[in-house]
């Protein structure tokens, strides 16, 4: 058991005219994560806190905040780690914030969808299924494991710089397209990827790359994308 | 906004934009400081001198900075783009200012051992 110090952003748009921090004080276990710490201060002690969470494994992409000035999953960032006290939490930047931890994703998923996250192919379907080799597969580079957190879209100041850019997650769901061996559709998705607020939008500032809790890698997808937009172009 | 700006990659950026920006700069001055040829060789001479004093070597330090810095990050950047570091860009960065650094010092050295030549034949510090 120890005592840990939590200063975790506030703001309810019907009461608040400016954002505050309040700092709460949990008696924590080995081992907790900073959404254990969360659930305990909104269960015992301030049930006004606001935050999202589901399914505590760091599969639903729900507890994604900024933790030390850093995004993470709430339910992944163990406590231990983070030597100093207070330990702040903030909403993800970039976004509007709701209320407390909980931000607009909107936006988020506009972005999205202008992307056509799935799979374009006017060809017949064969008469088992649109075969895909493991060789093919490992071509995707993991990128099917996006949980759309958005993580790495809060942390590029590309993205709070300009709100339509598409931003890192939905570029990485282009490329789990695009790169899809099965996938026809890059006509229909060019102008949208090959545009100021698409792909060349991002300045390799690479903090996607370290944001993603799943270890995926948006910037590699977008080298890889405007690479692939350039060499059909000319 | 309490992101932490001070990462690896964070800095990167800010400082390729502002060298990139004071790059630009100086290439207009540059240009400008050339064109003074159009007006016969003694204003280019004249343009030359003035340029040259030991205020301007001292500038130049800052100026090699982001020749150095501009170049080395780029090619950090070319890596990350076409050769797939993302993984290994940090110590990609801090190899590259490890190199710049080195080459930095040695052409600083150059360039205030010139200028405080200069000063010692009696060369006034500012040409103006």
């Amino acid at each position: 058991m120890a005592v840990r110090k939590f200063k975790i952003f506030r703001f309810n748009p019907e009461n608040d005219s400016k954002p505050s921090y309040k700092t709460y004080e949990v008696e924590c276990l080995p081992g907790w994560t900073i959404l254990d710490a969360l659930n305990e201060i909104k269960w015992f002690q301030d049930g006004t806190l606001t935050y999202r969470r589901s399914c505590r494994h760091g599969i639903c992409g729900s507890c994604a905040m900024q933790v030390n000035g850093l995004n993470g999953l709430a339910c992944e960032l163990q406590l231990a780690p983070y030597k100093k006290d207070p330990i702040v939490v903030d909403p993800l930047p970039g976004f509007e914030v709701h209320k407390d931890l909980v931000v607009n994703m909107e936006p988020f998923y506009e972005a999205l969808k202008r992307v056509k996250p799935w799979l374009i192919n006017e060809d017949a379907p064969p008469q088992r299924e649109r075969y895909q080799s493991p060789e093919e597969f490992l071509e995707l580079d993991n990128s099917i494991a996006c949980i759309l957190c958005a993580a790495c879209t809060s942390s590029c100041p590309s993205f709070w710089a300009d709100s339509n850019y598409l931003g890192p997650a939905a570029l990485l769901k282009a490329f789990r397209y695009e790169f899809d061996s099965r996938d026809k559709g890059f006509e229909e998705r060019r102008e949208v990827l090959d545009n100021k607020h698409g792909l060349w939008r991002c300045h390799k500032i690479i903090n996607c790359f370290h944001a993603c809790p799943k270890g995926l890698n948006p910037t590699g997808a977008i080298s890889k994308l405007q690479q692939k937009v350039v060499t059909e172009k000319w | 906004m309490r992101f932490r700006w001070w990462q690896t990659g964070m800095l990167a950026w800010i400082l390729h934009r502002i060298t990139g920006l004071a790059l630009v700069f100086y290439v207009s001055l540059h240009i400008w400081v050339v064109s003074t040829l159009q007006m016969g060789k003694m204003t280019f001479e004249e343009t030359m001198a003035f340029v040259q004093a030991p205020f301007f070597r001292f500038l130049e330090v800052g100026l090699f900075f982001c020749v150095i810095y501009h170049a080395l990050n780029g090619l950090r950047i070319i890596a990350v783009d076409f050769l797939g570091a993302t993984q290994k860009h940090i110590p990609i960065f801090w190899t590259a200012m490890a190199i710049g650094g080195v080459l930095w010092i040695w052409g600083s050295v150059n360039m205030v051992g010139h200028a405080i030549h200069q000063l010692s034949l009696g060369e006034a510090f500012f040409p103006f």
